[in-house]
């Protein structure tokens, strides 16, 4: 069956359940101890608290856009840019909460959040590049420490995004949009520390 | 730098579970998940003496999805070559195809040798048709070539054994999203489509998750996009 719906050419090009569940099964014993995590030497975390740390960054990012299209005097073509940045943002906290109950965990709560100083078109910039730069190292350094492929591949399709998002403000702001060949990843907890400044 | 006018609209949202479903390939069901482990448990236990072969297989599928992915890049470096030199583009667009070339030369960099070191077999260095004779054209065909070989990377991660070539794959996967966003912006392209081809209800056109792809699959589209 196939997961998802932007296939029109078929379920032979789309990722399916069955591909997910033979993957698991060729994966042996790895699938419980990740290769990833073999390679990089893995956090003792459960998914759920990854999750969590992932989720809470979503929610900070969706909290720091509402706060932007509020305060920072934006254009109106930066202004729709937040927006939709926004609404991908809000889509993915709800992704992952419902991620986090299927495997039985409890979604973290919003908890209060704040930004300092967000007040003009370029400190929306600022700040916006490196929030969403800090959600693709989170999410490169999530996904090898993840426990298997349904987890690993919604990760992926959000971290992407993620990646797009950190590209198109990065053109707004006038800087190259992909400064670099290689991303780089961010272990769980040094998000966590990342996003302590945020949280209140 | 002028891009052709957006005409980005916001779609009504699709309710959650379809979005997800939609947009959440790799979600499944807990029981799905519970099954997967299941079984992944029942192989590892079956296993015994038969690792080494299993291995040997593994590696022999790494290094054949590690040659495709080689390929794909092949191909966008043949097809990001013109654009970067062509004086049909403003030179800021131009600076932006140099600077995504090196990117994909620095991934050819990488990927080739842990391809040879699985006992693969790089593959031709690709030679597309691929020319720049209309810019919004060109751009067009990069952007849908680039959010190609994202979704590529992204269906790729979780078929891989070798770890070495996981973390390359898992560093580069990310770099293709920003070019795909790129060149999207650049070519005018509505963000929304991110990774949505043709046909897709406007309503799941969300961009707000991409699209896996199989490798085969993104083949067989660059090699009709780049006149192979």
């Amino acid at each position: 069956m196939t997961a998802h719906l932007n296939t029109p050419g078929g379920a032979t090009d789309a990722i399916t359940r069955g591909t997910f569940l033979s993957r698991s099964a060729a994966w042996g014993a790895g699938s419980l101890l990740p290769f990833g995590a073999l390679a990089t030497g893995r956090e003792a975390k459960s998914d759920v608290e990854i999750l969590n740390v992932l989720l809470r960054l979503e929610f900070v990012m969706v909290a720091f856009y509402e706060t932007a299209i509020d305060r920072a005097g934006l254009s109106r073509s930066l202004r729709r840019l937040a927006e939709r940045t926004s609404d991908d943002d809000e889509r993915h906290v709800r992704g992952l909460k419902n991620l986090i109950r299927e495997l039985d965990g409890e979604p973290v709560g919003q908890g209060v959040i704040r930004f300092d100083g967000l007040r003009d078109r370029q400190s929306f910039l600022d700040q916006a590049v490196e929030l969403e730069e800090l959600s693709v190292s989170a999410f490169s350094g999530a996904l090898p420490r993840l426990g298997g492929a349904p987890v690993t591949g919604s990760v992926g399709a959000i971290l992407q995004v993620d990646a797009r998002h950190a590209a198109r403000l990065r053109l707004a702001a006038g800087l190259p949009p992909a400064p670099s060949a290689f991303g780089t990843a961010l272990a769980p907890a040094r998000v966590s520390r990342r996003l302590e400044r945020y949280l209140r | 730098m002028t891009t052709r006018s957006e005409r980005s609209r916001r779609g009504s949202p699709a309710p959650w579970g379809d979005q997800r479903r939609a947009a959440f390939p790799g979600a499944l069901s807990r029981r799905g998940i519970l099954l997967g482990a299941a079984a992944s448990a029942l192989a590892a236990a079956g296993c015994g003496g038969e690792e080494g072969e299993r291995g040997e297989r593994t590696a022999g599928r790494d290094a054949a999805l590690g040659a495709q992915l080689l390929e794909l890049e092949f191909i966008s470096v043949d097809i990001l070559r013109p654009l970067s030199t062509s004086s049909a583009l403003e030179g800021d667009v131009r600076e932006i195809a140099g600077s995504a070339l090196a990117h994909e030369r620095a991934h050819v960099e990488r990927l080739e040798p842990i391809v040879r070191r699985l006992r693969g077999r790089p593959p031709e260095r690709a030679v597309t048709g691929f020319g720049v004779e209309d810019a919004d054209q060109a751009l067009d065909v990069v952007a849908e070539a680039e959010n190609l070989i994202a979704s590529a990377y992204l269906g790729t991660i979780e078929r891989l054994g070798d770890p070495e070539l996981r973390e390359a794959v898992l560093e580069i996967q990310a770099v293709e999203g920003a070019h795909a966003a790129t060149f999207d912006h650049l070519a005018g392209r509505r963000p929304r489509d991110a990774g949505a081809p043709a046909g897709v209800p406007p309503a799941l056109r969300t961009g707000a998750f991409v699209t896996p792809r199989t490798l085969d699959f993104v083949e067989r589209r660059l090699r009709v996009l780049a006149v192979l």
